[in-house]
């Protein structure tokens, strides 16, 4: 079975919501913004926009939420939203899949802060679980009442695809009519500390996704992507889900229109990409508009799923390195049938997710 | 004798009104209740349930650690829940009744390097 | 199956322990805290190896692993040769919390980035994948108290989807001052050994350890001339979409996932011989799922919480408990709810007293959430080994 993406919700360094993600990927790079840590080092990277989270609208309802279970509310109600669905939906039919690289550090940081300062016999509750893993989801199920399955997955590499593995799984074997299926990660002072350290910082700003470096550099970015996945398709349909993988790559039985490659500075040796060149039509790469994110691929299938719907390819916003590849290199209205992403494991696996045009 | 229970040397009502005030501004700033002023809060609204402030299970072990902090005071298993913590009326009073600083922490602290 | 716990290092010494109806709740050894709460340690575990970076969490995974592989019959080469997934939940493991590492960044501004690097490796599935060299789906499940029980239904589903031939699937975790000290702060921590269901009850005790069971498809069994004894006949997974902390007031998520994996089973209610509840021992916990359990399958169901044992192990629970469901259906027996000795009027169901018979193929394992998630796993006797 191949689910529809009926629904969209973004909240990252492009802004909120789709309008923002449209306009983004139409002006092409831009800058990251460069912080000061507290021992004057610089660091270049792709926060979310200030006031990207205000929004009173939910109330109450995430008052006490962190800053990664914001991110997830608010995409994953956007893409509830804007799948458009009937009213008197049986929420019992609905699932959640959440997933993230990191989870919940910055909360889970200030509870060890909290058992530093206050002792570990005088922690706040609050803090405690919010730093749960599953706090996000939590908020997400109860914000929006879904009461089918709810799950989050925390891991590096690949989260997010084994979660449209399930999400399908759901929708084929009848357990859901529909599934919000996203992934979240933020930045926080201690990350920042982290990628300070283990991470190389590119001196203009620029993330160089068709360098195929060895020992890439990376500007650390974060954000939330959802979508909402169906078994039958709606008029605002994105795209089908056609077929997902994360094994040892094999090339897609057709080439496909355009060929997304998630390079974004993650991994130690990023020239194993060079091994894709030889599928696709045309190519791309949106990691320097959202920054380096082991679990970016929702942000980046977000761009994927936006020009499959609006028949449209953007232009891949950094070039450089590429000068023989087919790239997409001026935004123009094209007849897109498929859109193919692949993000590379260190263990040399791949995950690939193939999206067809919805209709 | 050490006078505990008020050792700040405030009229008892205008001892309840401070840390009625405090109280309020603590829970909006620390439960995070955005839509809410710290004003706005009934002295005997209701702190939990479906009426008045609406707070829940979780607040109320947040609370119990503000009052920790804030004033000194260690909240038994048994007192969880009862009159304490019916209203702002109820908890001010037994702020004052048996906190070692009723305007909080760092009032105490302030006082101590005078 | 395999199973490392406080009751034991294997399954033949947990059923030991439950034949004997003992539990060793002791003082905290592992770590530093403040709080004097008893805990459920896995004495005598050593933890000592160079792969793992002395990782307690991976090394009881690979501990229950290891036993479960011996268990099924399943050697390195039948491993390689099939289509292996491994679906572990946890939590502790799966997050980046290390005092240690936070302390010297908060006092120094700087910290070793070892502690970085361990978490970047590999969660918890990858680094058994890994372990055993086998290229697998692997799958780290972070839905709190039910991760264990969520990885076992996600293996069930890769195997009926035709993805996996075999799964490794169930829980692990250490025993962690981070929850130690967040449950005590929610006043969940109960201050003497845990009395799930009882009227007394004042919450829970933490304990670690890890729960595997070996999920394989009946075509690859048959082709291997192995017959397992008992199978995963349903799972059924439902939201409260309630609150953070506290579960539905009517069970609403539990209910919806019982009658889900009733159903998937094709299972009526009057046919499960018993239940072993999530049974954390917390006022809330106890008290809504004993109503809800009752409300089921009827006041008299045979029912018990192995936390009672083991303590509450988080992100393993879901693991160990569908191993105890096994185990009990295997051996015929179920031993006391330990803990539990006077009843709690606003709850229907009594827990076991005393070492029981049952009889019956099919028999439950319930896990409830922080957040509100529910899940219950169905197992049962595979039809050559009920006869």
């Amino acid at each position: 079975m191949t689910p529809f993406l009926n629904g969209l919700g973004i909240v990252a360094a492009t802004g909120r919501g789709i309008n923002s993600l449209r306009s983004a990927l139409q002006s092409g790079w831009r800058p990251p913004v460069t912080i000061t840590l507290p021992d004057k080092c610089e660091l270049p990277v792709y926060p979310l926009p200030s006031g990207a989270l205000e929004d009173k609208s939910l109330g109450r309802k995430v008052r006490r939420s962190d800053r990664l279970s914001k991110m997830a509310v608010f995409a994953a109600a956007d893409a509830l939203d804007d799948a458009q669905l009937p009213p008197d939906l049986d929420r019992r039919r609905i699932g959640l899949i959440v997933t993230s690289a990191f989870g919940s550090h910055t909360t889970t940081f200030q509870f060890l802060d909290e058992i530093l300062t206050y002792g570990d016999a005088a922690v706040s509750p609050t803090v405690f679980s919010h730093s749960v893993q599953n706090a996000a989801a939590a908020y997400v199920a109860s914000t929006l009442d879904l009461q089918g399955p709810t799950l989050t997955l925390t891991q590096v590499h690949f989260a997010f695809h084994h979660a449209l593995l399930l999400a399908r799984q759901w929708l084929a074997t009848g357990q859901c009519d529909h599934v919000l299926v996203g992934g979240m990660d933020e930045l926080g002072s201690v990350m920042h500390f982290i990628c300070r350290s283990l991470l190389r910082s590119p001196m203009d700003g620029k993330l160089r996704p068709f360098a195929f470096a060895k020992y890439p550099a990376a500007i650390p970015g974060e954000g939330s992507a959802f979508f909402l996945l169906s078994g039958t398709p709606q008029p605002g349909s994105y795209a089908r889900l056609e077929e997902i993988t994360t094994a040892p790559w094999s090339a897609p039985a057709k080439a496909p229109d355009l060929h997304i490659l998630e390079a974004d500075g993650t991994l130690a040796d990023e020239s194993g990409y060079a091994n894709f060149t030889s599928v696709g039509a045309q190519f791309a790469a949106y990691a320097p508009l959202f920054g380096s994110m082991p679990g970016g691929t929702p942000l980046q299938a977000a761009a994927a799923a936006l020009m499959l719907k609006e028949l449209v390819c953007f232009a891949t916003p950094v070039t450089d390195g590429a000068s023989a590849l087919p790239l997409c290199r001026a935004t123009a209205p094209q007849p897109l049938a498929s859109v193919h992403l692949t993000r590379l494991h260190c263990n040399g696996t791949a995950g690939q997710i193939q999206l067809l045009a919805p209709f | 004798m050490h006078n505990n229970m008020n050792n700040t040397n405030l009229p008892k009502e205008e001892l309840l009104q401070k840390v009625r005030a405090q109280l309020k501004e603590l829970l909006v700033s620390h439960l995070a209740l955005e839509d809410i002023k710290p004003e706005e809060i009934g002295d005997d609204e209701p702190i939990f349930g479906d009426q008045g402030l609406g707070l829940d299970s979780l607040d109320a072990v947040e609370i119990v650690v503000l009052l920790q902090r804030n004033y000194g005071l260690n909240i038994k298993e048994t007192e969880k829940g009862t009159e304490i913590f019916r209203s702002i009326n109820a908890l001010a009073n037994y702020i004052v009744e048996n906190s070692p600083h009723p305007l909080g922490a760092e009032s105490a602290a302030a006082e101590e390097e005078k | 199956m395999g199973a490392v716990s406080a009751p034991g290092l294997t399954t033949s010494e947990a059923l030991a322990s439950f034949r004997a109806a003992r539990r060793e709740p002791g003082r905290l050894t592992l770590f530093e805290s403040s709080l004097d709460l008893p805990v459920f340690e896995v004495a005598r575990f050593d933890a000592a190896h160079p792969y793992s970076d002395g990782v307690r969490t991976l090394e009881l995974a690979l501990h229950a692993v290891r036993e479960a592989l011996t268990d099924a019959a399943l050697d390195s080469g039948a491993l390689s040769s099939a289509r292996v997934g491994v679906c572990l939940g946890t939590t502790v493991a799966s997050q980046l919390n290390d005092l240690a590492f936070y302390r010297s960044y908060k006092t120094t501004g700087s910290a070793p980035m070892a502690p970085v690097r361990r978490y970047l490796k590999g969660n918890l599935a990858d680094a058994v994948a890994a372990h055993f060299g086998i290229q697998a789906l692997t799958v780290t499940v972070t839905n709190a108290c039910s991760s264990g029980a969520d990885a076992i239904a996600i293996g069930a589903q890769w195997i009926n989807a035709g993805l996996c031939d075999l799964v490794l699937a169930g829980g692990a975790d250490e025993l962690n001052l981070v929850p130690l000290s967040g449950f005590h702060a929610l006043g969940l921590g109960c201050p003497f050994p845990c009395t799930p269901f009882d009227k007394h009850r004042q919450g829970l005790n933490l304990g670690e350890g890890a729960g595997i069971v070996v999920l394989e498809a009946p075509a690859h069994a048959v082709a291997r001339g192995h017959t397992p004894a008992l199978a995963l006949y349903g799972h059924g997974t439902a939201c409260d979409a309630h609150h953070l902390t506290a579960p539905h007031p009517e069970g609403r998520g539990l209910r919806a996932a019982l009658y889900q994996a009733l159903a998937l089973a094709g299972v009526r209610p009057e046919e499960i011989a018993f239940v072993n509840a999530h049974g954390t021992g917390t006022q809330e916990n106890d008290l809504i799922e004993g109503n809800t359990l009752a409300a089921i399958f009827g006041p008299s169901l045979p029912v018990l919480s192995t936390k009672g044992y083991t303590g509450h192990t988080l992100g393993a629970a879901g693991g160990l408990e569908a191993v105890f469901t096994g185990l009990a259906l295997r051996e015929g027996w179920l031993p006391p709810s330990i803990g539990f000795s006077e009843q709690d009027e606003r709850i229907p169901i009594t827990p076991l007293r005393e070492h029981t018979e049952i009889h019956g193929r099919f028999a439950l394992s319930t896990s409830l959430a922080f957040g509100g998630n529910n899940t219950a796993l169905l197992l049962g006797f595979t039809k050559g080994a009920a006869q």
